[in-house]
């Protein structure tokens, strides 16, 4: 193929495979535009409106669950990642019966089902007096990421070359201070990137927001699902909302972006 | 046994590195599952614990279960393997596609990234909304080539096919970005040494860049054939196992059995089986993989 | 807020949080009652009424919204293990015998003399004492649109319904003649109502809802018996042959349906009175403003004019609460139910029944409206209750739904041979203990 060709052909593809995947998210925004009376046929009329997002703020409890949902994504992620990290790197850097054992319950736990444990855990952060509090979602968010990102940190740490490290031992380095100095800042484009995925996996999470909140930590997932489970088809509310969450996490994602491609350059 | 009991500093070093990992995942996941053990070997519906000991009655009542092991598993294990070769295939793709620099690339790369930040349980309404028989924009697709309109959530195989490409359009971006940051992390020298050996792309791809990729592959690929086993939220959203439970996989078996009819120690037992099922899987998988890459290389 | 403020504290950005200045919480002595609740329309009326009182006394309310999607497990593990997380809970009818051992006995709230008793027999009756107090009734009802059928003119049986929507779809009307929710749990808006229509019924005997008669007969299940088989195939029918329902419709819950009904494109539905307030809010429903209630179309096997369900939703209080609280909470409910104002706010906002049996009265004199629901709903000459009050209700009601789906979605000829098979594993379920 001649090279305008392949760059058209790259080029249309680029551009179907993208519309293709933006599309549920075009069709959410759609929604989110249109009045109540309206949503039943999105694709007809031509009424638009911008009072659903006033509406569904309109709750107090909506900018609550806003704040509620940035505090356990952002601290879940940075417990997540500081637990993880160093966890995965004893995995990488050493062998034997205690990272064999280490690595058996980390995937012995990852293959159970969140369901089989979630009432049970229900119970035990009702017992411990953390239920409805912020701690009683964040610890069993950081739980859930361990065995994941402990097996993914081993993975980047897999190929940074430990010679580095032997290197700095022999300079006088400590094994925290090898760690500290030469691994980990290695590793910061992976760490960088498992932050973007941490961050919106909790920060889109449903089942533990679900079961472990009450009153007090309301969080976004299970409100907006509410639009259309409890008080029923009202889609343009959810979507108003739906649209507003795609804000604080597409910050994220182009900070962490721009993070990631910078920290490879270096 | 007296190197793991000998505690030198190189071990309380190993210690320390995983301790605070293993408190949390103790506290918070393993003491749960265990209560959870506990009502599977005993007689315990949600609404009446009463704990008598029943030895493995409730595992026998899960594996003699038709419906388990005729509908639920297969169910499981398509979904799997659908999801996972096609959120593999799309994502290694768009990585590749990614890594090279074009005009427009960074709004290329958000614009893929975007399912990631749509919560699932609202992508789920959203597209059971899309493929709704009566208002959904697909159906009005349909007409508006000449057919039919579809219900589209009343068959099985149907109703299978929306949960699984909602899962590949979820978890691609997930594949790509992990994907793509391994494929920036690779050394260049091999790829020019090909090069200079005269190598086009396809063979450059095949031979240099997959294997390169292997690890962080087989990781994917595992932990993602992992999770889709254990899917929940999306086909409880878009189909809650129906039409008449011929979409269940084995989270929502369980699921069904715990928290819609009540029976506790059901629910535990056959999540405890879906979890063996997986182990053994997952394990078979990851030596599978490794065996194909080291033939292929 | 409290919670937020201590959590940022104990993270050590606890400054940061104090500056940006949240709101805080006014917590002086008061006592605290903790309501947990779904967040619909019914339930926010209720509070709304509640925090009057409240106010009045000097209580402070505690909302705790869950969702339905998980309400049943959250709320059974929180009172199995005493959890103390709520002082006054919704309670369905049907979870009556789920929830009777952990309940407060409410016998001693006054306001529930004012009702009328089969609300309360046997869903909210545990051990012979009530357990909770209802606040609004929960019945099904036709709704159609009076700007394509008169007054008068709603079909009263089966062959009628089916012309009347075949002609309103010929006539370019309408899109569909009707349309109801039908997949699990909403099979009252299709299924049940035509099996209790046509004179069958989930169990027998016939209408018998007391757990000591169901086990004397052995849990025999209905499903398979010629009534409930024909209203099956009634569906099967309306579905594939008269095309005067949605091809989905076996896929579709009853908010699916209530979307159809509200976009303008069926003429016919059923479903709670309590939706009156959504249906004919024109912000919401093209139909608003043209909307009438009928009784239950009648099947060719019915022996009875008329059906109709009547059942309640209710407050309840777990019985780990402290006493002074569960005093308080039985105040606050009984004077919910006693006050006039509120009841009557009720049945204006949303269409719900209040229960309270003496402004039932008052409507009938001073409501057109409200007596036209009544005579569709509760004056018929049978009435029954929609559920059953046996521990394994949701597994044998899943169970029914599911074979039904099955039957309606494959050959025609397959149908009673699926009910059948369904109505034995049911009959199982009721069994066990």
């Amino acid at each position: 193929m001649a090279p305008g060709w392949r760059r058209a052909f790259f080029g249309l593809a680029t551009t179907a495979v993208t519309l293709l995947v933006m599309f549920p998210v075009a069709w959410m925004v759609l929604t989110a535009l249109r009045p109540a009376s309206g949503v039943f046929y999105v694709h007809r009329g031509t009424e638009f409106t911008l009072a659903n997002f006033g509406e569904a703020l309109a709750k107090p409890e909506m900018t609550e669950s806003f704040i509620n949902s940035a505090i356990i994504a952002t601290f879940a992620t940075v417990f997540s990642l500081a637990v993880t990290i160093t966890s995965g790197y004893m995995l990488s850097r050493f062998h034997g019966a205690v990272a064999s054992l280490w690595f058996g319950l980390i995937y012995l736990f990852r293959c159970i089902p969140y369901i089989s444990w979630v009432i049970p855990l229900y119970l035990l952060t009702q017992w411990l007096g953390i239920l409805d509090t912020y701690w009683g979602l964040l610890l069993p968010h950081v739980a859930v990421h361990v065995c994941f990102f402990s097996w993914i940190m081993k993975g980047f740490f897999d190929s940074i070359s430990p010679d580095l490290e032997a290197a700095a031992y022999i300079d006088g380095c400590s094994r925290w201070g090898a760690f500290f100095r030469v691994a980990l800042p290695l590793a910061t484009p992976g760490i960088v990137a498992l932050f973007i995925l941490c961050w919106l996996y909790t920060w889109n999470e449903f089942l533990f927001a679900l079961i472990l909140t009450g009153s007090r930590t309301p969080m976004l997932t299970v409100r907006m699902a509410q639009f259309v489970h409890e008080t029923g088809i009202e889609w343009h509310l959810m979507s108003a909302t739906g649209v507003m969450a795609i804000g604080p996490a597409l910050v994220v994602t182009l900070f962490a972006q721009e993070y990631v491609v910078k920290g490879l350059r270096i | 046994m007296t190197g793991l009991l000998r505690v030198g500093e190189r071990e309380r070093f190993m210690l320390a590195l995983i301790l605070p990992a293993f408190l949390v995942l103790g506290l918070f996941q393993i003491v749960p599952v265990l209560l959870g053990a506990n009502a599977s070997f005993r007689s315990w519906s949600l609404f009446n614990p009463q704990k008598t000991f029943v030895g493995f009655e409730n595992y026998r009542r899960i594996l003699t279960d038709p419906l388990f092991y005729g509908t639920v598993l297969p169910n499981t294990f398509l979904f799997m393997a659908a999801s996972v070769t096609g959120g593999l295939g799309a994502g290694l793709g768009l990585a590749v596609m990614l890594n090279r620099r074009f005009r427009g690339a960074r709004l290329v790369r958000t614009a893929i990234l975007l399912p990631l930040m749509v919560p699932p349980v609202v992508a789920a309404i959203m597209i059971t909304w899309m493929f709704n028989d009566q208002f959904g924009i697909v159906n009005v697709v349909v007409q508006a080539v000449g057919l039919e309109p579809v219900p589209w959530l009343i068959y099985r195989w149907t109703s299978l096919a929306i949960v699984v490409a909602t899962d590949v359009w979820l978890w691609t971006p997930w594949f790509t970005i992990l994907i793509l940051a391994a494929l920036q992390t690779l050394p260049p020298e091999p790829h020019e040494a090909a090069k200079i050996d005269g190598a086009g792309p396809w063979r450059l791809f095949r031979h240099i860049t997959l294997p390169l990729l292997q690890p962080v592959l087989m990781v994917c690929v595992v932990v993602r054939a992992i999770d889709a086993f254990r899917v929940f939220d999306i086909v409880w959203t878009i189909t809650k196992g129906g039409p008449a439970r011929s979409t269940e996989t084995f989270s929502i078996y369980a699921y069904k059995q715990a928290f819609v009819y009540l029976n506790f120690d059901l629910g535990a037992a056959a999540s405890l089986i879906g979890a063996a099922i997986i182990m053994i899987v997952g394990g078979v998988l990851y030596r599978g993989l490794s065996a194909v890459v080291e033939v292929s290389r | 807020m409290v919670t937020r403020r201590r959590f940022l504290g104990t993270v050590g950005v606890g400054t940061a949080a104090a500056g940006l200045g949240w709101p805080r919480r006014a917590r002086g002595q008061q006592m605290e009652l903790k309501i947990g609740y779904m967040p619909h329309p019914i339930h926010e009326n209720s509070i709304k009424w509640m925090k009057q009182w409240a106010s009045q006394n000097k209580v402070t309310l505690t909302l705790v919204p869950t969702s339905y999607e998980v309400y049943v497990e959250k709320m059974t593990a929180n009172l199995t293990s005493r959890g103390g997380q709520y002082d006054v809970i919704w309670h369905n009818d049907d979870w009556g015998q789920l929830w009777g051992r952990y309940l407060e006995p409410v016998d001693d709230v006054a306001a529930i003399k004012k009702m009328n008793r089969f609300l309360y027999e046997p869903p909210f009756v545990w051990e012979g004492k009530d357990t909770g107090v209802a606040f609004v009734e929960t019945i099904g009802t036709f709704f159609y649109r009076t700007d394509l059928i008169k007054e008068g003119e709603f079909p009263h049986t089966w062959p009628e319904l089916v012309q009347t929507g075949q002609r309103l779809q010929k006539e370019g009307k309408v899109k569909w003649g009707f349309t109801g929710g039908m997949k699990y749990p909403h099979g009252w808006f299709t299924f049940f109502w035509s099996i209790w229509a046509n004179g069958g019924d989930l169990m027998l005997p016939l209408h018998e809802r007391r757990n000591e008669e169901l086990a004397k007969a052995g849990w025999k299940v209905g499903i398979a018996e010629p009534a409930a088989v024909e209203a099956v195939e009634f569906w099967w029918d309306n579905i594939k042959t008269h095309k005067i329902a949605p091809p989905g419709q076996p896929g579709y819950s009853r908010d699916d349906a209530n979307a159809i009904f509200m976009a303008g494109d069926a003429a016919i539905t059923m479903a709670d009175t309590t939706l009156y307030g959504k249906f004919n809010d024109p912000k919401q429903s093209k139909v608003a403003g043209k909307l009438s209630v009928a009784s239950f179309p009648m099947g060719p096997r019915a022996t009875f004019k008329s059906i109709a369900w009547r059942d309640a939703w209710a407050w309840a209080i777990p019985n780990h609460v402290d006493a002074g609280k569960k005093k308080a909470a039985k105040e606050m409910l009984n004077w919910l139910n006693l006050n006039e104002e509120a009841q009557v706010d009720l049945w204006k906002a949303t269409g719900g029944f209040p229960p309270n049996e003496e402004v039932q009265k008052k409507l009938i004199q001073s409501d057109p409206t409200f007596r036209k629901f009544r005579a569709a709903t509760v004056e018929s000459e049978k009435i029954i209750h929609g559920a059953f009050y046996f521990a394994r209700w949701p597994e044998f009601f899943a169970t029914g739904i599911d074979h039904m789906v099955r039957a309606v979605t494959g050959s025609r000829d397959q149908i009673k041979a699926t009910l059948a098979e369904g109505a034995k594993k049911m009959s199982e379920i009721a069994a066990r203990a």
